[in-house]
């Protein structure tokens, strides 16, 4: 089972359109619960010091949100 | 005694050629040759003939005859050549006038320069390969070779007309995956991929996680070269799926889907095959042939308002008719698909290790392209077939 960080609805507003290190954003989704969530990557690779909380996160098993607009 | 008034005047003669001297018999021609002989002497003259050029003379209205008689016509380059000491010295604003052909000089005009030697997409794999190692990207002798051969190859066999963004994906960063090697310039405008979410970038290329990794391509379909009847897209994969979408893109003109174009190769499940290419309010299945994998290039590519067609490893794996009524407002996504709603839908794992956008090739250019990149991941150690 893939694991994810789970985020305060606060912690992902202050991430959203942050790099966690060069040239890479992180991507705050919901899974299928609509808890937000960050990927592990985006935590190991984190080098930006405003934001080492990330480390401290969490973690849960991953369930992908449906979509209506799913192709398959 | 009182100077006699009627004295005989002196004449130039007297005065030239006292009593006892050796006069010529042509006074005045010795007089005439003493001023003909400045208009022998160059530096006299101010006029803009070549001859003035060569004395070294800054003057400015001679620098731009570019007179017929110049080898240098069409290569700048010649310029900066490595004899630089020889007739410009002092006067660089004279570089270009034709005293650099009349000079006697032979270097100015047998001087190699680099520019019409080398092959085409020399200077635009430079370029790219500039920007990979300014970005901080490890770029080796072999790594730099293999591009330029790449993309030589590219514009010797034309492809390069229609190609509106390749991504080699080399330098191992995400600062260095980013470039689209057709502009590999940091902006939106120019394709610049900008990654979210979880990646894995390495030698081998940039790998999404499938749960959340994406990169925005900024590249709008409808704001576009792209055409109803011609467009193609694809990407060398590195890994299987085994699902997601290895990229595209869904607007919202219309239907359940949109229109738009997605590459969604289905491994082994033909039915899920429903990599869209319909520029129109529909899904359609490609419902091909099941495949062993999906290593090397996938690619989509429409070339007619008719079909659109499905390749893997640049031959033909499906067809489907869909006919097109209007190309996608939503921005091409990599590593998942942008959808409806603006957000990244279809999350994959499939490694990128060559992506492109094209303006739609055909069955023999898509085989031409998949020997193209086979070479270039081979030639780079990475080839996964």
């Amino acid at each position: 089972m893939v694991q994810v960080a789970q985020l305060t609805q606060t912690q992902k507003d202050e991430l959203v359109g942050q790099l966690y290190t060069t040239d890479s954003y992180f991507n705050p989704i919901q899974d299928c619960n609509d808890i937000w969530i960050i990927s592990t990557e985006e935590i190991e690779f984190c080098d930006n010091p405003q934001f080492q909380w990330v480390k401290t996160l969490t973690l849960i098993d991953y369930c992908v949100k449906p979509s209506l607009f799913s192709i398959a | 005694m009182p100077p006699n008034p009627f004295r005989r005047q002196p004449n130039i003669n007297d005065m030239m050629y006292p009593k006892g001297s050796k006069q010529p018999k042509q006074v005045w021609g010795a007089v005439m040759n003493v001023y003909k002989a400045p208009v022998t002497t160059p530096p006299v003259t101010p006029s803009p003939t070549p001859t003035q050029t060569q004395s070294g003379t800054p003057n400015p209205t001679a620098t731009p005859t570019n007179t017929p008689t110049q080898t240098q016509t069409g290569t700048p380059q010649v310029t900066p050549s490595p004899t630089p000491t020889q007739t410009q010295s002092g006067t660089p604003n004279i570089t270009p006038s034709p005293t650099q052909t009349q000079s006697g000089t032979p270097q100015v005009t047998s001087t190699p320069t680099p520019t019409p030697t080398q092959a085409a997409g020399t200077t635009e794999a430079r370029t790219y390969l500039s920007a990979v190692v300014a970005a901080g990207g490890t770029v080796n002798s072999t790594m730099s070779a293999a591009t330029i051969t790449m993309f030589q190859s590219i514009w010797s066999n034309g492809l390069n007309t229609g190609m509106l963004a390749m991504y080699p994906f080399i330098g191992g960063t995400a600062g260095s995956h980013k470039f689209n090697g057709m502009n590999p310039v940091d902006t939106n405008g120019a394709y610049r991929l900008t990654f979210a979410g979880g990646w894995t970038h390495s030698a081998s290329g940039a790998t999404p996680n499938g749960t959340n990794g994406v990169a925005e391509t900024y590249l709008q379909p409808n704001a576009t070269s792209i055409t109803l009847s011609g467009g193609s897209m694809g990407a060398y994969c590195g890994t299987n799926g085994p699902s997601g979408a290895v990229m595209g893109s869904i607007g919202d003109s219309g239907g359940a889907n949109g229109d738009g174009w997605v590459l969604y190769p289905g491994l082994n499940n033909p039915g899920l095959q429903e990599a869209c290419f319909f520029w129109k309010s529909d899904a359609g299945a490609f419902n091909g042939s099941t495949m062993a994998d999906t290593l090397g290039l996938m690619s989509i590519s429409r070339t007619g308002t008719t079909n659109v067609n499905m390749y893997r490893r640049g031959t033909l794996l499906a067809s489907v008719s869909f006919a097109s009524s209007s190309l996608t407002n939503f921005t091409l996504a990599l590593g998942a698909r942008n959808t409806l709603n603006g957000t990244p839908l279809e999350y994959s794992t499939y490694r990128h290790q060559f992506t492109y956008v094209h303006k739609g090739l055909t069955p023999t250019q898509m085989t031409t392209l998949n020997g193209i990149i086979q070479t270039y991941q081979t030639s780079l150690g990475r080839n996964v077939y």
